[in-house]
C-alpha cells in the first residue's frame, strides 16, 4: 500500500485542489517572510539602540568633564571707567554701529516701577549672548544713570564663545531719576547636573513678561524664551543679542572698555552702535530726557527706524 | 471570507499595487513605502531646517534654557562639518537620496544594486547617527534636540529598509513549494 494519497475526482478537481495547496503555502510562506522581516529589523534596531544605550550609560557614570569656571567678582576700576565714560562724541560717530538688530516694538502694558519707566533684563552669567549684551546695556543705562557696585564675569568655559568676557548684573546696582532698572542673572556660569547653579529668580510678573513677549508673534517659536531678554519701559523688547560674541573672543575686560573709546574699532561699533538702538528706545521711554542725550541727532534717527518696525 | 487584513497586507509588487507576491516573486506590504517616504519627509524637513540654521547664525544670536540640550553649540560646531561639508547639509543629502529609493515603484526593482544599495546607504546612516551621537556626548558636551530628531528617523528609516529588504527577497520558498506539489 502506497503513503501517497490517491488522486481521487476529475482532472479539474485535482487542478483545484492543486492550486488551493499552493495559496495555502504561498499564504504561509509570506506569512514566514513578514516574521523573519519583522525580526530582522526588530534586532537590527535593537543593537543600533544598544550601542546608542552604552554610550549615554558611559557618558552619565563618568559625569562631565567641565573646565573650571571663571570666578565672578567686582569690576575693576579701569573696567568701571572705560563703561561707564565712553564719550558722547564716541557714540554719536559711531551711530548705529555694527549692530544687527533694533530694538523690537511690543504692545503691552507701560512697565515702570517707582513712577519712572523701567528697564527690565533677564538673563545668565554662563549665556554668552547675555555677555554681549550687557556690555551697550551698561554703556546705554550710563547715559540716564550711575552705576555702583558693578560687577565682573565671564560665560561659560565649556559653551559657545567660551569664556566671553562681560559684567554681571547680580550684586550691580543702578540709580537714575529718569529710569529704573530690575537685572536678574538665573544663573551662575559654575555647571551643576544639566544645567547652571541658579543664582537670581525673576518675579512671577517678570517670568510672565518673558513668557509673553519673548515669544511669537515677535519671534520664531524656536526662540521663545531664550536669554537674554530685554524689556523696555512695555514698549519694545530685545531678545538675543545684537551682535556676535566673537567680537569679544580673546579680549579682557580691561582691553574691551579700553577700545569703546575708538569709533574705528570693531569692538566699539558693536558695543557703542547697540548702546546708541538701546539709549533711542529708552528716550522715548523718558520723554526724551536728557535732552542732551537724547536730542542728538543719531538717536533720533534711531528711534525712527525703531519705531519704523510697527 | 475576505481577509480582514487584506488592505494592510496589499503587497507592492511588479505590475502595479494589489498583485500577490507570488506573481511578483518579491514584494513588500502597501504600508512600507507609505511608512518610508512618511519619514523621509519628515527627515527633509528636520534636515533642511538644520542645514538653514547652520548657514544663518544671525537668527541663533540666544542662549536656551539649559545646558546640555544646546543646538547652536552642536551646529557652530567645528565638529558640524566633516571636510568642509556641514553634517546637516549631509542629512539633507541622505534623506534627499533615500526619497527615491523609497519610492513604490523602487521596492518593485528587484535589481541587486537597488535593494542592497539602499540597505548600504541606510546602514551608512545610522553608522553616521552613532558617530554623532559619540560627538555629541563626548566631544561637545551638548546635545541638539533637532539633531536628536534627525536620527531617531535615521533608525526608524533603517528598519523600514531592512524589513523591506527581507519582504522583497526573491521567492526561493514559492519555487521550491511548486517542486513539492508538482
Amino acid at each position: 500500500m502506497s503513503s501517497k494519497a490517491r488522486p481521487t475526482g476529475t482532472a479539474a478537481q485535482r487542478q483545484a485542489r492543486v492550486a488551493a495547496m499552493r495559496a495555502a503555502q504561498t499564504r504561509k510562506a509570506r506569512k514566514a517572510r513578514q516574521r523573519r522581516a519583522w525580526w530582522i529589523s526588530g534586532v537590527a534596531v535593537a543593537l543600533v539602540v544598544v550601542v546608542i544605550g552604552v554610550l549615554v550609560a558611559v557618558k552619565v557614570s563618568s559625569g562631565r568633564d567641565t573646565p573650571a569656571a571663571v570666578a565672578s567678582g567686582p569690576a575693576s576700576a579701569a573696567v568701571v571707567q572705560g563703561v561707564t565714560g565712553v564719550p558722547a562724541a564716541t557714540l554719536a560717530k559711531i551711530g548705529a554701529g555694527s549692530a544687527q538688530k533694533l530694538p523690537t516694538p511690543i504692545s503691552a502694558p507701560a512697565l515702570t516701577a517707582d513712577g519712572k519707566p523701567r528697564v527690565l533684563y533677564i538673563g545668565a552669567e554662563y549665556c554668552p549672548y547675555c555677555a554681549a549684551e550687557r556690555w551697550p546695556m551698561v554703556v546705554a543705562l550710563s547715559r540716564f544713570g550711575t552705576w555702583s557696585q558693578l560687577q565682573a564675569t565671564s560665560s561659560s568655559a565649556s559653551d559657545v564663545f567660551p569664556r566671553t568676557p562681560t559684567l554681571s548684573f547680580h550684586g550691580s546696582a543702578y540709580a537714575s531719576d529718569l529710569v529704573s532698572f530690575t537685572g536678574v542673572e538665573e544663573t551662575t556660569n559654575i555647571a551643576s547636573g544639566n544645567g547652571y547653579t541658579p543664582l537670581d529668580t525673576p518675579s512671577a510678573a517678570d517670568s510672565a513678561l518673558l513668557a509673553r513677549y519673548d515669544a511669537p508673534p515677535y519671534l520664531d517659536a524656536s526662540s521663545a524664551g531664550a536669554i537674554p531678554f530685554v524689556d523696555l519701559g512695555g514698549k519694545y523688547m530685545i531678545s538675543g543679542a545684537s551682535y556676535s560674541p566673537q567680537v569679544l573672543a580673546g579680549r579682557t575686560r580691561e582691553q574691551v572698555a579700553a577700545t569703546l573709546t575708538d569709533p574705528n574699532s570693531p569692538i566699539a561699533t558693536a558695543i557703542d552702535g547697540t548702546a546708541n538702538a538701546i539709549t533711542a528706545a529708552i528716550c522715548e521711554l523718558t520723554n526724551q530726557k536728557p535732552t542732551t542725550v537724547c536730542n542728538e541727532r543719531t538717536i533720533t534717527q534711531l528711534q525712527s527706524g525703531i519705531n519704523a518696525q510697527r | 471570507m475576505p481577509n480582514a487584513d487584506a488592505d494592510t497586507d496589499r503587497p507592492v509588487a511588479p505590475g502595479g499595487l494589489g498583485q500577490s507576491p507570488s506573481q511578483a516573486g518579491s514584494a513588500v506590504p502597501a504600508w512600507l513605502p507609505l511608512t518610508g517616504l512618511t519619514i523621509v519627509a519628515a527627515g527633509l524637513a528636520v534636515a533642511t531646517y538644520l542645514t538653514v540654521a547652520h548657514y544663518d547664525t544671525a537668527s541663533l544670536l540666544a542662549c536656551p534654557g539649559t545646558r546640555v540640550v544646546n543646538c547652536e553649540k552642536v551646529t557652530t560646531s567645528p565638529e558640524s562639518e566633516i571636510l568642509g561639508i556641514p553634517v546637516a547639509l549631509l542629512g539633507l543629502v541622505f534623506f534627499a537620496v533615500m526619497a527615491p529609493l523609497t519610492l513604490p515603484v523602487a521596492w518593485r526593482l528587484a535589481h541587486p544594486v537597488v535593494r542592497y544599495g539602499r540597505l548600504l546607504f541606510a546602514l551608512t546612516g545610522v553608522g553616521m547617527v552613532v558617530h554623532l551621537v559619540y560627538t555629541e556626548l563626548f566631544t561637545l558636551d551638548a546635545i541638539c534636540l533637532w539633531c536628536t530628531a534627525v536620527h531617531v528617523l535615521t533608525i526608524a528609516l533603517f528598519a523600514v529598509v531592512v524589513a523591506g529588504t527581507v519582504l522583497a527577497e526573491p521567492d526561493d520558498q514559492a519555487a521550491a513549494d511548486d517542486h513539492e506539489l508538482g
